[in-house]
């Protein structure tokens, strides 16, 4: 009896899920994203935005980095915020570049480096230089901490690592989780820790870090973060297409709300900012200063 | 939709759940490191083992392994098997990876056993364990990476205890189930001919128990392996490292080398496992 129950509740719901996908196609966007907190706060502001003040729906799909280039080329998802050009994303980018629309810079002066607890003394540590340095390397137990093995920043820290002759080094890769436990971990014990990082993020605000010298400029420069959109999006949606164009924030002010939401929710953060930047937000919406 | 009862029960789990863990970070430093330690000398020298053996020693033996356990073959199942990782490219990665599965499995199974023979004996430990089992294989294995990373930093040691939590409970379980399922007519034989409790338990249970056990010892081996990838997260190298680096780069055909050389070592790791349970069912 039950079982009869919950079998026919359940294809109910299907068919309800199915027909309600039929029916929004034509006026939801999708967003891919992936839970990086500076692209959980825009993608979750974008969103908001079109769905507080269009007649269009945006839903977000949670994936890695990688199958959102993939999405955009195959047209499964509509558009991204998370483009990290001209570096870091460039194997990405340069596979699908033909295929999807550059809907232009969101955010400047993102940058990739290796991050130390900021009290570690500058005089023995204050640039990729001094990690040869014996006493230095012996602090460090040999390792720099890393994130994903595949990640754009894990090659060029491997280059880095080449660049600077840090042989008897090892790159520790794991995840960004992983990196950021690593780093709590040592903060908590004192202990020194290079990791590989990059701006914005939300560890600037919960820890005192601060970047090491790059003089061989190895790990690259400042990145521009771009949204990207599937081809043909311009044509569709004209009005989220032109919003998106328009949307820009400073890099620090995307910091502070990005440590907010992690202290509060992104949710209450992205109301904050709305409520906040109301002359912004209106030319994001209409275009008009 | 403004106000409702959602609202009136806030109960901060997540709260509490962190500042345990920093309890424990921040107080039990200590014996962590300790754990950390003996852990990692299995890890390492496991590793160091089976990497300092080098390929055209350590392939043959396998082989020859698979051979006698399994038959012939399985055998030649093991040769192409051994010769595709090393066209690949993996052999070092897949020597990692066993070494990984090996130590996270001799610790689950360290632990694992005496505590299913425990849960048979005893109905008390059993209402306790259980619910606990359920937990670590139920809980997605993401959600104590973090926990394990914060106390025992990244590479193979939280890897390796991530992973025994994880492929531990089928060899408590079945362990367990094995003993109880010894029928009454056997137990009631042994003590008829004046067996004490641990004679029971050794001549009696355990052997009667074997093929469940086995088929314990089976999953806990196959579920360790399927940790890799997710356990790479945190370090633990290895294929999963180059699976996770095939998903990271759109590398469909690296995806898939690494993931080739996981099934293999699963069918390996499979066959040869149980083919001691089969062995001892044939006797």
């Amino acid at each position: 009896m039950f079982n009869r129950a919950s079998r026919m509740l359940l294809t109910g719901m299907l068919g309800v899920a199915v027909a309600g996908g039929a029916q929004a196609q034509d006026d939801t966007i999708e967003f891919g994203w992936t839970a990086w907190s500076d692209a959980e706060f825009v993608t979750k502001l974008a969103a908001r935005l079109i769905n507080d003040n269009t007649d269009y729906t945006a839903e977000l799909v949670q994936t890695d980095i990688a199958p959102q280039y993939q999405g955009l080329e195959t047209g499964d998802i509509d558009a991204m915020m998370m483009a990290w050009l001209p570096a870091t994303h460039e194997d990405y980018y340069e596979e699908v570049a033909a295929g999807v629309e550059n809907l232009g810079v969101l955010y400047n002066g993102a940058r990739l480096g290796w991050a130390v607890p900021a009290d570690i003394p500058e005089d023995q540590l204050d640039s990729l230089a001094d990690l040869s340095n014996e006493e230095v390397r012996s602090e460090l137990d040999g390792t720099i901490t890393g994130i994903d093995p595949g990640a754009g920043l894990t090659a060029l820290s491997e280059e880095a690592l080449e660049t600077y002759g840090l042989d008897d080094y090892m790159l520790q890769t794991s995840s960004g989780a992983g990196m950021t436990a690593a780093l709590e971990r040592a903060v908590n014990r004192d202990d020194w820790i290079v990791v590989t990082g990059w701006s914005p993020h939300w560890k600037f605000g919960a820890y005192d870090l601060r970047y090491l010298e790059d003089p061989e400029g190895a790990l690259g420069g400042p990145e521009r973060v771009h949204v990207l959109a599937r081809a043909g999006f311009d044509a569709s949606y004209p009005e989220i297409s032109a919003m998106l164009t328009r949307m820009y924030l400073p890099i620090d002010q995307l910091q502070n709300y990005m440590f907010q939401a992690r202290e509060t929710s992104y949710d209450e953060a992205i109301s904050a900012y709305i409520e906040e930047n109301p002359d912004r937000i209106d030319y994001w919406l209409t275009g008009e200063l | 939709m403004a106000t409702n009862f959602r609202e009136l029960i806030q109960i901060p789990i997540g709260a509490w759940v962190e500042s345990g863990v920093d309890w424990v970070q921040n107080n039990l430093a200590g014996p962590l490191d300790g754990f950390a330690a003996g852990v990692g000398f299995l890890a390492d020298g496991l590793e160091g083992l089976l990497l300092f053996l080098p390929d055209w020693i350590l392939a043959p033996l396998i082989i020859a392994f698979a051979w006698w356990r399994v038959g012939w073959r399985f055998g030649v199942f093991a040769t192409i098997a051994m010769v595709l990782i090393a066209a690949m490219g993996l052999w070092r990665e897949t020597m990692q990876t066993l070494a990984l599965v090996i130590g996270a499995s001799i610790i689950a199974l360290a632990a694992g056993l005496p505590l299913g023979i425990a849960m048979a004996r005893r109905d008390g430990v059993a209402t306790v364990v259980r619910p606990v089992l359920d937990f670590m294989q139920t809980m997605p294995p993401f959600v104590y990476l973090i926990p394990a990373a914060i106390f025992f930093g990244l590479g193979k040691v939280p890897g390796t205890i991530a992973t025994v939590i994880f492929a531990m409970p089928p060899a408590v379980r079945l362990t367990n189930l094995g003993i109880r399922q010894v029928s009454q007519e056997n137990v009631e034989a042994g003590l008829a001919f004046g067996c004490t409790s641990r004679q029971l338990l050794y001549k009696v249970q355990i052997p009667l128990a074997m093929p469940s056990i086995m088929a314990g010892i089976n999953q806990t081996i196959m579920l360790a392996l399927s940790m890799v990838v997710i356990a790479s997260m945190i370090g633990a190298g290895g294929l999963g490292n180059t699976v996770l680096t095939g998903i990271q780069r759109l590398d469909v055909g690296l995806g898939f080398e690494g993931g080739l050389g996981v099934v293999f070592l699963a069918i390996l790791l499979d066959r040869m496992t149980q083919s001691f349970g089969l062995r001892r069912r044939r006797d």
